[in-house]
């Protein structure tokens, strides 16, 4: 206390009480300066040692910057660091292993080839980060066992088409990396993996963007519990192996003139279910797959719920189609098992009382053989002379897709779109009291004219 | 006998001029990347030098992402229906006749599906590029019928970094293409230039 008391506290001391609280608060922590706005963030990071941690103060720093060594990154507050880069090249790169990332907004808003944050090193964490990009927002490059989490990308220059864009989170050559509870919109694909195996993609929101979730030749990928939205296709996996698409919402997939919710394109043994896929062109969409489960989906108003093309030997049971214009369209899609899923437009009879219908749900495939040939006539989609042609079409017939024993009735479990007991009755009581309300205001209102 | 030899000649004329008309008949549509689609992938096509296309005898545009699919439809639907292909000068991204263009090969070239082979209006063109990238088979389409399409996707596959390889492995944000165009401008094979 006394030495507070003192006025003649010399700088010294002042330095010395310096040196004492940065004890205090751990040898591996550096403070930064706080003078440090607008000095390049490059300086800071020379001068800390290996492991170090730094925590930035408020303020903008500059970029480019590179880590070389391990270092823990945050910001002292979380948005009120601000890097930015006005540079051509990458505004973060990550050369070393466990390096962290953490807090920081980063603003690269050059339109520009190089990537906002590239990541060349293993294990490395970036989270709650804030990215503005002209570019990639995240790329890992040879780099494994790395996380995205809570961080926000978006793409930043106006006026620039889809495909020029690059994409939100970039993997190639990465393997084991665990993406969750990010949010990406307006970039091409907002997660893109090549060649990357064991990715972990939860819990994400991306909206429109070219693709949301894209993966190609990435194996054994876990795709669970995101969202898409408005995007050209929600999830596009790609000469696959073992992904898992579980329980994830793709809504509005419907702008461009090839959109849909979940596309299978050449993969193998992959398990879709539970997913969500509303109001999209298609729903559902596979084509050259094999080996694949899809199970206990809702699929509802999209143009055309299920497309299968040249698809074999997948298992298609206890889905639900519900409002789509078309339910199903297959071709060339023989030897599938395709059982206990519901459809709505479909009127089944259930003789012996099982719950399943006793005639088959067949998928003509005259449409879309039609519309294969002839791009031009999907103008006829569901055109009143298509269907009639469509139901004179029969050859071939057992050769066709079709449930063998479609539900009478939706199945109850998993995701349901009617509104549940509880909010049923809330509802109820809500219309009640407005009513009361209303009659009330209306007998006064009546009591004052007479 | 003298005007019977104009006879021939105008015959041969008129022969030659039907062939050159008949070369025209199928005409390769400009990609829209907003709409078009791999025939094969479904992946959006991006347009540039990777784009291939068949029109059939019937005057429909098949367009693929890259050349690898377009000879995986080849194998799917035969070749009859086909009235024309055309591949993409890797430089100058105009539109040549699949049979007349030079090839070349190597896993490490990225191309969008992986299967690494790059396409070229002249011979020259093509050997320059094995020259520049320090790697590459040449072929021609002939060559190519015999050739063993492999998507090279492998792991250790190495097709960001190194030997030159300076457009972007993604294919889709080709808006340093003019910057990597004119790296590759070293050697005096791209000068007829990028300005086409």
């Amino acid at each position: 206390m006394a030495l507070f008391r003192s006025k003649l506290m010399n700088p010294i001391c002042l330095l010395m009480l310096i040196a004492l609280c940065s004890l205090h608060i751990g040898q591996a922590q550096a403070i930064a300066e706080q003078s440090t706005v607008d000095l390049p963030l490059q300086d800071i990071l020379d001068r800390a040692g290996p492991g170090e941690t730094i925590i930035l103060p408020e303020g903008t720093y500059e970029g480019p910057i590179t880590i070389s060594k391990p270092l823990t990154i945050r910001a002292e507050r979380e948005g009120a660091v601000v890097l930015r880069n006005n540079s051509m090249q990458t505004a973060v790169t990550i050369e070393a292993e466990g390096t962290i990332l953490s807090g920081i907004h980063i603003e690269d808003e050059t339109f520009k080839e190089e990537p906002t944050v590239l990541v060349t090193a293993d294990s490395v964490l970036l989270e709650n980060l804030h990215i503005r990009t002209g570019a990639h927002g995240i790329a890992a490059r040879d780099a494994s066992d790395g996380s995205v989490t809570g961080s926000t990308i978006i793409w930043a220059p106006q006026g620039i088409r889809m495909a020029d864009k690059g994409n939100g989170i970039d993997l190639l050559d990465a393997h084991r990396w665990k993406l969750t509870n990010n949010a990406i919109r307006d970039v091409h694909d907002a997660i893109y993996l090549e060649s990357s195996d064991d990715g972990v993609i939860t819990d994400n929101v991306v909206e429109s963007s070219r693709y949301g979730i894209h993966t190609m030749f990435s194996k054994r990928t876990v795709i669970e519990r995101n969202i898409g939205k408005m995007n050209v296709t929600g999830a596009m996996v790609m000469t696959a192996e073992q992904t898992s698409v579980k329980d994830n919402t793709f809504v509005k997939q419907s702008e461009n003139v090839n959109s849909q919710g979940i596309l299978l394109y050449d993969a193998h043994q992959i398990t879709v279910s539970g997913n969500a896929v509303e109001g999209n062109r298609v729903g559902i969409y596979m084509e050259q797959s094999t080996g694949n489960r899809l199970e206990g989906n809702q699929v509802n108003s999209n143009f055309i719920g299920l497309q299968l093309v040249d698809a074999s030997g997948n298992e298609i049971r206890a889905n639900r189609f519900f409002g789509n214009v078309t339910d199903a369209q297959a071709r060339g899609s023989e030897h599938n098992t395709i059982a206990d899923n519901y459809w709505d437009s479909f009127e089944g009879i259930d003789a012996d009382g099982d719950g399943k219908s006793d005639i088959a749900y067949a998928m003509n495939p005259f449409f879309a053989s039609v519309a294969q040939k002839r791009p031009a006539f999907q103008l006829f989609f569901q055109s009143p002379g298509m269907v009639f042609l469509e139901s004179l079409f029969q050859s071939g017939r057992e050769g066709w897709s079709m449930d063998a024993s479609p539900l009478m009735k939706p199945p109850a479990s998993g995701y349901m779109l009617e509104p549940s007991d509880d909010s049923r009755t809330l509802t109820g009581w809500t219309g009640l009291v407005l009513l009361g309300c209303t009659s009330v205001f209306i007998l006064m209102m009546r009591r004052r004219k007479a | 006998m003298k005007r019977q030899f104009l006879m021939m000649a105008m015959f041969m004329i008129i022969v030659a001029v039907l062939a050159a008309c008949g070369g025209e008949k199928y005409k390769p549509q400009p990609i829209n990347e907003d709409t078009d689609k791999c025939a094969i992938c479904n992946m959006a096509i991006k347009d540039d030098q990777y784009a291939t296309q068949i029109v059939t005898k019937d005057g429909q545009s098949l367009k693929f992402d890259d050349l690898g699919d377009m000879h995986t439809w080849m194998e799917r639907n035969g070749t009859d229906s086909i009235g024309a292909a055309f591949v993409r000068d890797y430089h100058r991204l105009q539109w040549i006749r699949y049979e007349k263009a030079y090839y070349v090969y190597d896993p490490s070239f990225y191309t969008p599906m992986a299967y690494g082979v790059v396409s070229f209006e002249t011979e020259e063109d093509a050997k320059a590029f094995i020259e520049q990238m320090g790697t590459g088979k040449l072929m021609t389409a002939d060559d190519l019928e015999h050739h063993t399409w492999e998507s090279n996707h492998s792991h250790g596959h190495d097709h960001g970094n190194g030997d030159g390889h300076e457009h972007s492995h993604d294919g889709h944000e080709e808006h340093g293409e003019a910057d990597s165009a004119s790296a590759e401008t070293h050697d005096e094979h791209a000068a007829g230039g990028h300005g086409a």
